[in-house]
């Protein structure tokens, strides 16, 4: 299995503040990989960096085993980056920011490209600049993915878009991965975007990596635990969340608990449940260490 | 042609989800044998699905043995189903309800085990099996 | 990327060629006027209307440069940092510095095609005019040096370069373009001021000698500007010990009784010939026209140069 972006105690600082630091993770090749974190959380400094478009300040990350480079074509051949800002000529004609693709690119998909913005009913001869928002982000995910690349590095495509643009957004998406095995990494903060199509996630907050495995193995790895408050300790699993109310704690754990009797029950979370734990155990106050018996984390406030 | 729907709040994966409704479908007749089940690109246009999922539940059919990949084309249900192996079909999803039943009744798969071991002594013993 | 430059520089490049087309217009017209008015009045009001006129296409054809650098080259770079619109054209499928380098060829190479053509228009018309800029200057003088010959071709060049280096390196803190302007006044006011004269051989003659001297401006020569010469040997009293002590004591008109005859106003020069000072004119003559033109053409390209390279470092190390 190839890893298409592998991030390596991948730092960058920006003057004082580090904007990502020691942060590790790899993207299987031909996955749909979620970025998820808060605002300020290091997503679009992680897609820079892994872009070529900011320099690393400490640490490493490869694409396809190669270090990244923005000044190689051969690497530049490999990515397509769409950048939070989604920028466009906006005095051009869509037709005509379909036709600068491809003069400035050696490999180039006019009919895919083309196809993907008429199925959005999408005047091909508008100015951008006459376009709505959601609008333009679908044409410059076009531009963005009619470069026929291997890795696709998108900077929150979904944010800001109505319902119908986002539909159309995530169809493009999908329907060039159905057809090319493209590996995608796209960023978001909203995971119920993400949860339907990604099968990797990588989740930051306080611009450090908190969790990257595959949804799969985190959705089978974590269960909710119900219970009476204080009853008991937990051995075999790493508690990530607690939350208690009046006589009830709920407990979001990693592994496998065992059989627990009567009073517990033991659900299967949702990714968005997995995901805010982990993004709320990194902005509390005191650090919890796995292992700990309830008892003693009785009165604890999320 | 088979039309897929996924219920994401069921808890079932979605790949298990597609893998029953295909054998739901052969199992009621409306897939029969030599019909070719939607591209992964058609599935993606109808369902908002990563579509390695839908490789690894195609994938998954072709191990069954309900369906064969006909490099080119697509995918298709065998020809050569034969009626063991749409009753093996049937027998399958009973089952597959049946250990959703038993889960539910708050069953660990260690106690779940220990039924099934109990049921095939008792019909050993009574030679049924 | 011919068609990317062009279309997105189309509006600029248009705009720039009217302006040509209005100067090359206008050149005809004003040599017309001025060869009417010569003819039929011999000078007067006339004529000297006619060269008014003609230092508004000099000045005209001297900011054609400024132009050049201002709406070719300061947005290449600029532009896109500006609408960030490198964070999609620098991922695409050509490299930086081909991007660089193939944008600002595809505007450099038209820009000194259109030059090439205008020069030997604006040779034939700068021939027929008397400089405005400084009476008496002929085609050697600093103002006409930039504005005629092929010098023009290679100052198009380095302003469009440096225009261009401007907007790649100055986007954070100052505007690239009033940048550009500035920088390039700086250069294109030093250069003929500071450097241009020290190109060839300098040439010395005694002030008034009648050498070089000449009515007709392709003969005139260029005053750099004038001193003093000592004749070897002679040295008078302390007050001699060098040229500017001895011009010091000439200056004072308490000496001069010493050196003028009666009633005669030439004690500065009497007193100054005495101490074997000898007045002089240090100037570029006609002759050296052409080997002027050729390495202030070279001067300017080797700037080019320098800066083109500059850009592309610029480009290539800028990280967001």
């Amino acid at each position: 299995m190839t890893t298409a972006l592998e991030a390596a105690d991948l730092g960058r600082k920006y003057l004082i503040n580090w904007g990502l630091r020691h942060c590790s993770f790899e993207v299987p090749a031909g996955s749909i990989a979620g970025l998820v974190g808060g605002n300020g959380a290091g997503k679009s400094t992680l897609l820079r960096l892994a872009a070529g478009v900011a320099k690393p300040s400490e640490g490493s990350v490869r694409v396809f085993g190669d270090s990244v480079d923005p000044n190689s074509s051969a690497f530049l051949a490999r990515i397509g980056y769409l950048d939070q800002l989604r920028p466009l000529y906006k005095q051009f004609r869509v037709e005509e920011m379909l036709k600068w693709g491809e003069k400035i690119n050696r490999s180039w998909d006019m009919a895919n490209a083309t196809r993907w913005l008429t199925d959005l009913d999408i005047p091909l001869d508008w100015k951008v600049s006459l376009l709505s928002s959601g609008q333009q982000a679908q044409v410059a995910l076009a531009v963005c993915m009619g470069k026929s690349s291997d890795l696709l590095l998108l900077d929150e495509p979904l944010a800001s878009l109505d319902p119908l643009a986002r539909q159309g957004v995530t169809q493009m998406l999908l329907d060039s991965v159905a057809e090319k095995g493209t590996t995608v990494v796209l960023s978001s903060h909203i995971v119920s975007e993400l949860e339907p199509i990604c099968d990797y996630l990588i989740i930051l907050s306080k611009s450090k990596v908190q969790v990257s495995a595959t949804t799969e193995s985190l959705l089978a790895s974590h269960h909710l635990l119900v219970g009476p408050q204080g009853s008991r300790g937990f051995d075999a699993v790493t508690i990530v969340s607690s939350k208690i109310a009046g006589r009830q704690a709920t407990l979001l754990v990693e592994g496998d608990p065992g059989p627990l009797g009567e009073d517990w029950q033991v659900l299967r979370p949702s990714l968005d449940e997995i995901v805010l734990a982990y993004l709320a155990k990194s902005s509390s106050k005191s650090a919890r260490s796995s292992k700990v018996p309830v008892a003693a984390i009785e009165g604890e406030q999320l | 042609m088979i039309e897929f729907r996924l219920d994401r709040r069921s808890g079932v994966p979605a790949y298990r989800q597609i893998i029953d409704q295909v054998r739901h479908a052969v199992h009621l007749g409306i897939l029969q044998p030599g019909d070719q089940l939607p591209t992964v690109r058609d599935v993606v246009k109808q369902i908002t699905i990563n579509p390695n999922t839908v490789h690894r539940a195609y994938l998954e059919l072709e191990l069954q043995g309900l369906t064969e990949g006909r490099t080119g084309s697509g995918t298709f249900i065998r020809q050569t189903l034969s009626e063991v192996s749409r009753q093996q079909t049937k027998l399958l999803g009973q089952l597959e309800l049946w250990l959703k039943r038993a889960r539910e009744a708050g069953l660990q798969v260690e106690a779940i085990e220990a039924l099934i071991a109990e049921a095939m002594h008792a019909m050993k013993e009574e030679e049924l099996l | 990327m011919t068609w990317i430059t062009w279309r997105r520089y189309r509006v600029r490049i248009v705009l720039l060629g009217l302006y040509v087309v209005a100067l090359v217009v206008a050149m005809l017209i004003t040599e017309h006027a001025y060869v009417i008015a010569q003819h039929n009045f011999h000078g007067g009001t006339a004529v000297s209307n006619a060269q008014s006129n003609d230092s508004i296409v000099e000045t005209a054809l001297a900011l054609l440069p400024f132009l050049i650098g201002l709406v070719l080259g300061t947005p290449i770079v600029a532009s896109e940092l500006e609408k960030k619109t490198n964070r999609l054209a620098w991922l695409q499928g050509v490299t930086r510095t081909r991007w660089l380098i193939r944008t600002w060829s595809t505007l450099t190479v038209p820009t000194v095609i259109v030059m090439a053509l205008l020069a030997p228009l604006v040779q034939w018309w700068a021939s027929h005019v008397v400089s405005s800029i400084g009476s008496g200057g002929g085609l050697i003088q600093p103002a006409q040096m930039l504005v005629s010959g092929i010098a023009p071709i290679a100052v198009a060049i380095f302003a469009l370069t440096f225009g261009m280096f401007v907007g790649a390196v100055f986007q954070r803190f100052v505007s690239p373009y009033a940048t550009s302007v500035v920088g390039m006044f700086v250069v294109m006011g030093l250069i003929p001021t500071r450097v241009l004269s020290s190109l060839a051989p300098k040439v010395i003659v005694p002030l008034n000698s009648g050498r070089f001297s000449s009515r007709a401006l392709r003969t005139r020569p260029w005053s750099i500007t004038t001193g003093f010469r000592r004749t070897p040997g002679i040295r008078v009293g302390p007050h001699a010990q060098s040229v500017s002590a001895a011009v010091r004591y000439c200056a004072n008109t308490i000496h001069w009784a010493k050196y003028a005859s009666p009633g005669s106003s030439k004690g500065y020069w009497g007193c100054m010939s005495a101490h074997g000072l000898q007045a002089i004119n240090i100037l570029q003559p006609a002759s050296h026209y052409w080997a002027l033109q050729w390495r202030e053409a070279g001067l300017y390209v080797a700037l080019a140069g320098v800066l083109l390279g500059l850009s592309v470092w610029a480009v290539r190390s800028w990280s967001a």
